[in-house]
């Protein structure tokens, strides 16, 4: 089959790779209708995130038509329609009996190799490094899904691959940091970040009763698709002198009730703090740049929460002497998709939410690097690109 | 018994190990990421970058840091209760929750196919004449084989065992069972230790474990998670990548 394949930094390509096959009784292979890329890719992508192997198949957010199921798989059937969470869960552990879900116990082949630096393994994750796992992404014609009856969930017939594609990770993880925030109705929610995961975490803070919810981006077009698409209000922070005193000015000197960090360890700012990170994160001496971060824990109201859904590795120079004196309460995780794709998936049906407009441009999975390089450079106002593997017409 | 120049020799190689584990680790890996760039780079700041590279990968693997050690910095000492093992007698430790109550677990246990399976990632298991084969193959090619039998059995609750005279390394072990606190299943612990023949085979012996037990152990125990509470083990067994269509988990077994 064709699947798209990292090799090295800043290198990747599409190549003939073998074909998936079931190995475990609870495996489906997923016949890969439409993926689309991730900002967390181009962490690893730029080598920021070390344990990628040459020859890696990539891609983490897909959805798909069961082709094959193994033995022991009851509940969903060959020619199900399914959507599938980027993190692998068994469904039968403490953690995923606590709808923990990113942090199951069962399906990371290398955890011995993760604990070593978390002190205790993840998940796996498709396409998303040795150390998370190892296994083959869904930039590919085909993907073997572990635990398919706990990781496949049916698509409703009225929608299209479009609007469930993102349920697998932007939309979940976006929802999830939305319910971090335990919003009270008429609340007021900042989200660092219009990407695909911020735009969702501002639709979903919305949805849960937000009265307002306030937008931080660097890029005009995305913050037009903030205002617009979900209802945001919106701040270029290369236009005001201080995000902070802009979101002080809009709430009555108060601050945001919550905070949604949706940016991660490749953040943008403009001040020395910084060209500081920018300095180290070249120098390969942290992996981390922080402005977003930071500046969420200045802006947050006293008392208030900091959801943090941006992936990071090892960062400096964090304030939590900030975080501490204003009594701020951290919520984070990797997403626990599998609590959360039914709900979406009922608020699509019911028109209340559609992740469509994220998909800007459509590719091959045979400009697959092409592709990446447009989505990494925002160019042409790309929010994600999604591919068709199994339409094989360059775009 | 060990004679006074392998003591000496143990002596001088703790004395060099001056940085923590964690910190070789990622040592290392930026290392090889500056040695890697560098050597695409082909240039005098290449050269540069290639230097420094190369030394926090010296010091990630030797354990050793010159700097450390004239500021007087050691980051390599940690508690008896820490995860250092005494690399001449390699002994280990490792400990794992299950959702299953200690009866169905020690069963589970006791079935010589289940142990097969769940030692699979390094050792190949079979019933011979009342007692266990057990075949390894060292990070250094080398094969080890011995025949284990029970020794002690509390049932529903502890389990061990110990080598029969013959074997290539000496080892006895033990697991046991114990209730967890608030319903959260059973606490595994199993315990290994080595006994490495004397004179120089054992000397090279011992050094080709000193790589293995911690994590060949801890993911025994994963791997007993995974199958007892999911009934599969997590694989990359026909993974497919650009690379071919498997991916073998590291943990020191050689293909």
């Amino acid at each position: 089959m064709r699947a798209l394949c990292w090799n090295g930094v800043n290198d990747l390509r599409t190549e003939t790779v073998p074909d998936p096959g079931i190995v475990n009784p609870h495996d489906a292979i997923l016949k890969v209708r439409m993926s689309t890329t991730c900002g967390s890719d181009l962490h690893f992508i730029g080598g920021y995130i070390p344990t990628m192997r040459s020859g890696d198949i990539i891609g983490h957010e897909f959805m798909g038509e069961i082709v094959e199921t193994g033995p022991d798989v009851k509940k969903v059937k060959k020619g199900d329609r399914v959507v599938v969470p980027s993190f692998i869960c068994c469904g039968q552990c403490w953690f995923c009996q606590h709808e923990l879900w990113s942090l199951c116990d069962n399906t990371n082949p290398n955890a011995e190799m993760q604990s070593a630096v978390l002190g205790y393994p993840t998940a796996g994750i498709y396409g998303y490094t040795h150390a998370f796992g190892g296994y083959a992404g869904g930039h590919a014609e085909y993907v073997r899904v572990p635990h398919a009856d706990v990781d496949c969930f049916p698509v409703p017939e009225g929608l299209r691959d479009e609007q469930a594609v993102f349920l697998s990770d932007a939309g979940p993880t976006g929802y999830m940091g939305a319910v971090f925030c335990d919003i009270k109705p008429g609340e007021t929610v900042a989200v660092w970040g219009c990407g695909g995961v911020g735009l969702m975490a501002q639709k979903s803070a919305l949805l849960l009763g937000a009265g307002r919810v306030i937008a931080i981006d660097r890029f005009p077009e995305r913050l037009r698709v903030a205002r617009e698409n979900v209802g945001s209000e919106t701040i270029n922070y290369e236009e005001v002198d201080s995000v902070l005193e802009a979101l002080q000015d809009m709430t009555g000197g108060r601050g945001p009730d919550a905070c949604i960090e949706a940016v991660g360890m490749e953040a943008h700012g403009t001040g020395i703090q910084y060209k500081y990170d920018r300095a180290k994160q070249a120098l390969r001496m942290h992996t981390d740049r922080g402005d977003a971060l930071r500046e969420a824990i200045m802006a947050c109201r006293k008392g208030g929460t900091l959801s943090i859904i941006g992936v990071y590795g090892v960062m400096d120079k964090f304030p939590l002497g900030v975080m501490m004196n204003k009594g701020l309460t951290i919520r984070t995780a990797q997403q626990h998709g599998q609590k959360f794709v039914p709900k979406l998936l009922e608020h699509t049906e019911r028109g209340e939410l559609d992740a469509s407009f994220l998909a800007t441009h459509q590719f091959s999975l045979e400009d697959g690097a092409r592709a990446y390089e447009m989505f990494k450079n925002k160019e042409d106002g790309c929010l994600r690109v999604v591919f068709t593997p199994h339409d094989s017409k360059p775009s | 018994m060990e004679d006074a120049a392998v003591m000496d020799r143990r002596r001088a190689t703790q004395r060099r190990i001056n940085v923590g584990p964690f910190e070789r680790l990622a040592s290392t890996t930026v290392g090889g990421i500056l040695v890697a760039r560098a050597i695409r780079k082909r240039s005098l700041g290449g050269f540069a970058e290639a230097l420094v590279g190369a030394n926090l990968i010296y010091r990630g693997v030797t354990g050793y840091c010159g700097m450390y050690s004239r500021l007087g910095v050691n980051t390599a000492i940690v508690n008896k209760a820490g995860s250092q093992i005494d690399p001449d007698s390699p002994e280990v430790r490792r400990a794992v929750t299950v959702g299953r109550s200690p009866e169905e677990l020690y069963e589970f246990w006791s079935n010589p196919a289940n142990l097969a399976r769940i030692m699979d990632h390094f050792a190949e298991v079979t019933p011979r004449d009342g007692a266990l084969h057990w075949r390894v193959r060292g990070p250094l090619k080398q094969v080890f084989e011995w025949d284990s039998r029970p020794v002690e059995e509390e049932a529903g609750r502890k389990l061990s065992w110990q080598t029969l005279p013959g074997g290539t390394l000496a080892n006895h072990g033990d697991v046991t069972f114990r209730p967890g606190p608030n319903g959260t299943g059973t606490e595994v612990t199993l315990h290994l230790k080595f006994e490495p023949p004397l004179g120089n085979v054992g000397k090279s012996l011992a050094k080709a474990f000193r790589l293995v037990p911690r994590a060949v152990v801890g993911q025994a125990l994963r791997r007993f998670k995974s199958l007892v509470e999911t009934g599969e083990i997590p694989t990359l067994e026909h993974n497919p990548s650009a690379r071919g269509s498997s991916d073998t988990v590291d943990t020191g077994r050689e293909a």
